[in-house]
């Protein structure tokens, strides 16, 4: 057993290798070694900000104290983030999601994607599947907010998971944080590379807008719009039309001195632009569907989006296209209780 | 949202991204800044605590700084392993010449039973260092039957209930556990809605994701000084079995505890 005292590790010097014992390797080669798996994780030529952290045990060593199936997983799991199923020591192998439609929300205005998806969700009664493991999000842990009884009460959340329902050809991602600062770009880049590696068919974000930044063409009407990309347009325009929806206005890039300049203005809508523009490019069939909503009691809101999402992919079956008919069917999760706090104080009174 | 004085303020909005942020180009030499600041942030991780594969059976770690007296003790546990890391809220802007002031995290090995290692981390982790500390702190360390129990405070305001938290009586202790963890949980477990956040849901994540039996401790608490009170509150601790082995007498933490809270005490008051 190595032993070391206190003071080759409290010295505060720069990166304070246990030195002497264990051969170094060069810096180039630590680099490599570490980093390479890193990029080919990402599935782009995009360099990552790297280095991080610089290991500071001498790399060579770091394989042996990794069992064999957490080696191969970590080190890939360092750059935006990856999924990881639940029962992975169960010996079934990764959940196939071949030709599924991935349904997610975007962190935006009033959390109406979020609170949607919850609805999903907990009427499907969806199995966990998995994880998205990522250093994107604000990290967060709490008790299952599908508990329907005491006995499935108890199963730890984490901010980013997936669930499936083969039945349906749907997976579900669910994100329940915040991103952090500048890790917007790698979390899409990621998810990205996730969607084609797992071989989804399509994407369908729920997300959401300002209400207050609407122009004057998108205060009429509707307040629900739809995006879609040229790959899925060219499957499911027609259906769009059929349903009459409204897809999202443009804006003018130059207000009031050009009005030929247009472009796609989703204010308050997190990620919605980025990720929407870059399916684009990278010919990912995606669909945002969005609402414009202030901050509040957004509960009607997500009911209004799900709804609308439902008018296309039939999740649930409604006997009319009336959507208080509609409403009446989607399961609140038990987490919604005391959204506004807890209860107030009876001395108030 | 107007102000007492007319203007007009936006309200910050969870989506997070603003849409200038999101507008504006990055420039050059915006890039080599954040770059700097970037590296600055993330070099200082230095962890020497690979000895710990070896034969690591059962690690617990303390985020507490708490159950120092009750349980940590110089003549029993000696240090193993530092994590230092630099962000905006440490005392000093020096990455490379740090104060022996400045707080870390720190890592002990219990000398009697080295495969207990304890984890004490006096020092704030930011929200974008968490994902790479346990990394760092993980990697390093053999899966292997590790077992994780982390202790942490926070306040009770934080705490959601149908009744207010005014008519709580706090200090009061809730746990989370992993679907890994079998053993007995000493306190009632958290109920939904209440959420953890910050480094000990990061911890507790990673454990939950990698399937290590792991378990939280959060005490919720009415004060922000440390007292006696609130670490009492983790007292039934001690009776759990794998604590039980690791705990001094109780007759003399707490004359322990009262010196460990008068040399926290500057720290406390930003008037000083």
């Amino acid at each position: 057993m190595i032993c070391f005292s206190s003071e080759a590790f409290s010295g505060g010097s720069d990166m304070a290798e246990p030195a002497g014992n264990k051969p170094q390797l060069p810096p180039s080669e630590r680099g490599q070694r570490r980093h390479r798996p890193l990029a080919a994780a990402r599935g782009h030529g995009v360099p990552a900000l790297l280095p991080f952290f610089t290991p500071s045990f001498p790399p060579s060593l770091f394989p042996s104290f990794l069992p064999s199936f957490l080696h191969c997983l970590l080190p890939s799991s360092l750059p935006g983030g990856m999924f990881i199923p639940c029962d992975r020591g169960g010996g079934s192998a990764a959940p196939d999601f071949k030709g599924f439609t991935l349904l997610m929300p975007a962190v935006s205005v009033g959390n109406v994607g979020q609170l949607a998806i919850d609805l999903v969700i907990s009427t499907l009664d969806m199995p966990k599947v998995g994880y998205f493991y990522t250093d994107c999000l604000v990290p967060m842990v709490g008790n299952n907010p599908y508990a329907t009884a005491e006995e499935n009460s108890t199963e730890l959340s984490i901010n980013a998971e997936v669930y499936s329902l083969p039945s349906k050809k749907l997976v579900v991602l669910q994100i329940r944080s915040p991103f952090i600062k500048n890790k917007y770009r790698p979390f899409c880049e990621t998810l990205l590379s996730w969607v084609k590696s797992s071989n989804c068919a399509r994407v369908v974000l729920l997300s959401s807008s300002h209400a207050y930044q609407r122009d004057d063409e998108q205060l009429l009407g509707t307040p629900l719009r739809y995006l879609l990309t040229p790959d899925l347009e060219k499957a499911v325009g027609g259906r769009m039309q059929e349903l009459n929806w409204k897809e999202m206005e443009k804006v003018a890039a130059y207000p009031g001195v050009s009005d030929t300049d247009k472009v796609l203005h989703i204010p308050g809508g997190g990620i919605t632009k980025l990720l929407f523009t870059e399916s684009c490019s990278k010919g990912i069939q995606m669909a945002v569907l969005l609402k414009f909503c202030s901050e509040g009691d957004n509960i009607p809101d997500a009911f209004v989006l799900v709804n609308y999402l439902n008018e296309w992919l039939q999740l649930i079956k409604t006997e009319s296209n009336n959507s208080t008919d509609a409403s009446s069917q989607w399961k609140i999760p038990s987490s919604w209780r005391l959204l506004f706090g807890s209860g107030l104080p009876p001395a108030l009174f | 949202m107007a102000t007492f004085f007319g203007e007009v303020v936006v309200a910050p909005s969870r989506a997070g991204l603003d849409e200038e942020e999101e507008a504006r180009e990055e420039t050059p030499e915006d890039r080599e800044i954040r770059r700097e600041i970037e590296k600055k942030r993330y070099r200082r991780g230095l962890f020497g605590g690979d000895q710990a594969g070896e034969q690591g059976k059962y690690f617990f770690w303390i985020f507490a700084a708490f159950l120092s007296s009750f349980i940590l003790d110089s003549v029993c546990w000696e240090v193993v392993g530092v994590v230092k890391l630099w962000n905006e809220w440490c005392r000093t802007s020096s990455t490379t010449n740090v104060l022996p002031t400045d707080s870390f995290c720190l890592f002990y090995r219990l000398i009697s039973d080295p495969t207990v290692l304890l984890c004490q981390c006096s020092c704030y982790v930011a929200e974008d260092q968490q994902f790479q500390w346990l990394e760092k702190v993980f990697g390093s360390m053999q899966k292997k039957g590790l077992q994780v129990t982390i202790l942490s405070t926070c306040p009770v305001a934080d705490y959601k209930t149908q009744e207010s938290t005014l008519t709580l009586a706090s200090p009061f202790l809730k746990a989370l556990k992993t679907k890994e963890f079998q053993d007995q949980v000493c306190c009632p477990l958290l109920e939904q809605p209440n959420i953890v956040r910050d480094l000990p849901a990061a911890v507790l994540s990673y454990c939950q994701v990698w399937q290590i039996p792991a378990v939280l401790y959060q005490c919720y608490t009415d004060v922000i000084k440390l007292d006696t009170v609130t670490i009492e509150a983790f007292k039934p601790l001690l009776s759990s079995e794998l604590l039980k082995s690791l705990a001094k007498d109780a007759s003399e933490s707490t004359k322990v505890l009262k010196k460990f809270l008068t040399s926290s005490e500057t720290h406390n008051n930003i008037y000083i």
